[in-house]
């Protein structure tokens, strides 16, 4: 038996990729532990959101490798999906499936994938929308909610598969400043529960107050890791101190 | 004067649901406007006018040419016709439709082995002349062993459903592969990322979206369906077109024939649009 209780959750190792010619990640390498939330930070095309999609590879990329709970990230097919099934995303544009409602959005995942009834799926899905604050909008279709419903309906989504990691892809950069933070309070909620959490985002008091370690990226490379403490406080780097200067 | 021209120019009250592009327009866009409805509707009458000039002429509307139409006979037999009509057109819509799926879901999916084989089927058939498709059936199943035997009715209406069949499928797949593509790239990520597979996210997710986007172009594609099982004629499919060439060959009067059968077409083609035109609106209104 392995110690599986303090192995990392994903380790990042030596990762490159590029878009044709351009060299959009160099030589990544990051591990994140279990129940911890990292946060990634960066200037628009620095690779994060590329990063954040390589680890469930919706990106596919060229070199090196990443492990997910001890297991190497299957190229394709029925291994890949199950793996995926594992790791919860949440989008910028929500993608809510536009033909179904909010509550067969939550279900469709655990009654296609896991193989759940449909009646203990619908109450698990219902327990979910209630946690996230949606529960009088279950039988309504996407269109028809706010951004800041539609983002948490898609994080219940992801949640319903009882996923061992979240992956956040800029999950506030598409919506209304007054919405922003009814989703990002829905992530508090998240990681103070022990989800392990990798978070893309543009929004530095997140970063503060829910990050173990922020990650931040320039130019395809992982510039810095450090306490928000820390990196807030006393960044290490030029461009890190540079681009603080400028969002602060 | 004003009242006809404000009744021509009235921009139509949108319905609910339904998209209105068109603009109130200014003085000029009004007058012009007005100018370009009463030319257009000035033709539109020189021309039908012209036409029964012609008609008189030649003694075309002479009562003993239409006498046949007072008969129940003669529209049981084009009536008759038209069930055969419907029959075919139907049957392949059925074939036509399931293989379009089929091959626009393979066309769309990643491995080379479902989606070449169905771009080579959609690009050989759309390219084939739908007359050619049926008279080559109608020619070639009869020497096909394992299809001897029928009678020659069976025989016209399995060719005219498979020439059908393999045009209108590379159609319906062509205008639901542009359904999948309209769609944002975001559905099938989130669909892969809770870990579905490619083929079910496209069964699930993909494809009936796809299909409700492209309801209006199958609705288009199968009122021509319909009018291309009038091709039957080349091959004595007793459906419409041919009972009223019949008619016409028995009665002398092939120019009232075809006006009536052309009136009977006019007709099944409209319940179709207008049953197409409900079903998009509800749309419209369901999905905002």
């Amino acid at each position: 038996m392995t110690d599986t209780a303090s192995s990392p959750l994903i380790v990042v190792d030596k990762l490159d990729k590029w878009f044709g010619d351009h060299h959009v990640l160099k030589d990544i390498n990051l591990v994140v532990a279990r129940g911890e939330v990292v946060v990634v930070i960066g200037p628009s095309g620095s690779g994060k959101s590329t990063l954040c999609r390589c680890i469930n590879r919706l990106e596919r990329f060229q070199k090196g490798s990443i492990t997910i709970d001890g297991a190497t990230l299957p190229e394709e097919g029925k291994e890949l999906a199950a793996l995926r099934a594992d790791v919860g995303m949440v989008f910028q544009s929500f993608n809510l499936f536009a033909h179904k409602t909010i509550v067969e959005n939550v279900m469709l995942g655990p009654v296609k994938v896991r193989g759940m009834d449909k009646a203990s799926a619908k109450v698990k899905a219902m327990g979910l929308l209630e946690r996230v604050g949606i529960g009088d909008k279950a039988n309504r279709h996407p269109a028809e909610l706010s951004g800041g419903q539609q983002q948490r309906a898609a994080i219940a989504r992801a949640l319903a598969m009882d996923p061992k990691v979240m992956l956040f892809d800029e999950p506030t950069s598409a919506l209304d400043p007054e919405m922003v933070n009814e989703v990002l309070d829905v992530m508090l909620e998240l990681a103070s529960q022990g989800m392990t959490m990798v978070v893309v985002t543009h929004e530095m008091g997140f970063a503060r107050s829910a990050a173990n370690r922020v990650v931040f990226m320039d130019d395809g490379r992982l510039v810095e890791i450090a306490t928000p403490n820390e990196f807030f406080d006393n960044p290490k780097s030029d461009r890190a101190r540079d681009f603080l200067s400028k969002i602060l | 004067m004003t009242s006809l021209s404000s009744w021509l120019l009235d921009v139509k009250p949108s319905k609910p649901g339904e998209l209105q592009i068109t603009e109130e327009l200014g003085p000029r866009g009004r007058r012009r406007a007005l100018i370009g409805t009463v030319a257009a509707t000035g033709l539109v009458l020189a021309a039908a006018l012209w036409i029964v000039r012609r008609f008189q002429a030649k003694g075309q509307f002479a009562p003993e040419l239409w006498r046949p139409f007072r008969q129940w006979a003669i529209w049981r037999f084009l009536l008759l016709g038209l069930g055969q009509t419907l029959k075919a057109a139907s049957v392949a819509l059925v074939f036509a439709l399931t293989l379009g799926i089929v091959l626009a879901m393979w066309r769309a999916s990643s491995p080379k082995r479902k989606r070449i084989p169905a771009t080579m089927f959609t690009e050989i058939f759309r390219a084939c002349a739908l007359v050619l498709l049926i008279k080559f059936s109608f020619f070639q199943l009869p020497k096909t062993p394992g299809f001897r035997g029928w009678t020659l009715g069976t025989y016209a209406f399995v060719a005219v459903v498979s020439g059908l069949t393999f045009y209108y499928s590379t159609v319906f797949a062509e205008v639901i592969r542009s359904g999948i593509r309209s769609l944002p790239k975001g559905q099938s990520e989130a669909a892969l990322a809770i870990g579905l597979t490619e083929t079910r996210a496209m069964r699930l997710v993909i494809l009936p979206q796809a299909l409700r986007r492209a309801l209006p172009n199958i609705f288009t594609q199968s009122a021509s369906l319909l009018k291309d099982t009038s091709l039957g004629v080349f091959v004595t499919y007793s459906e419409l077109l041919s009972r009223a060439k019949i008619v016409g060959e028995f009665s002398s009067n092939f120019l009232q024939s075809f006006v009536v059968a052309g009136f009977m077409y006019i007709v099944v083609v409209a319940i179709l649009t207008s049953t197409a035109n409900r079903l998009q609106i509800r749309q419209a209104r369901s999905s905002r």
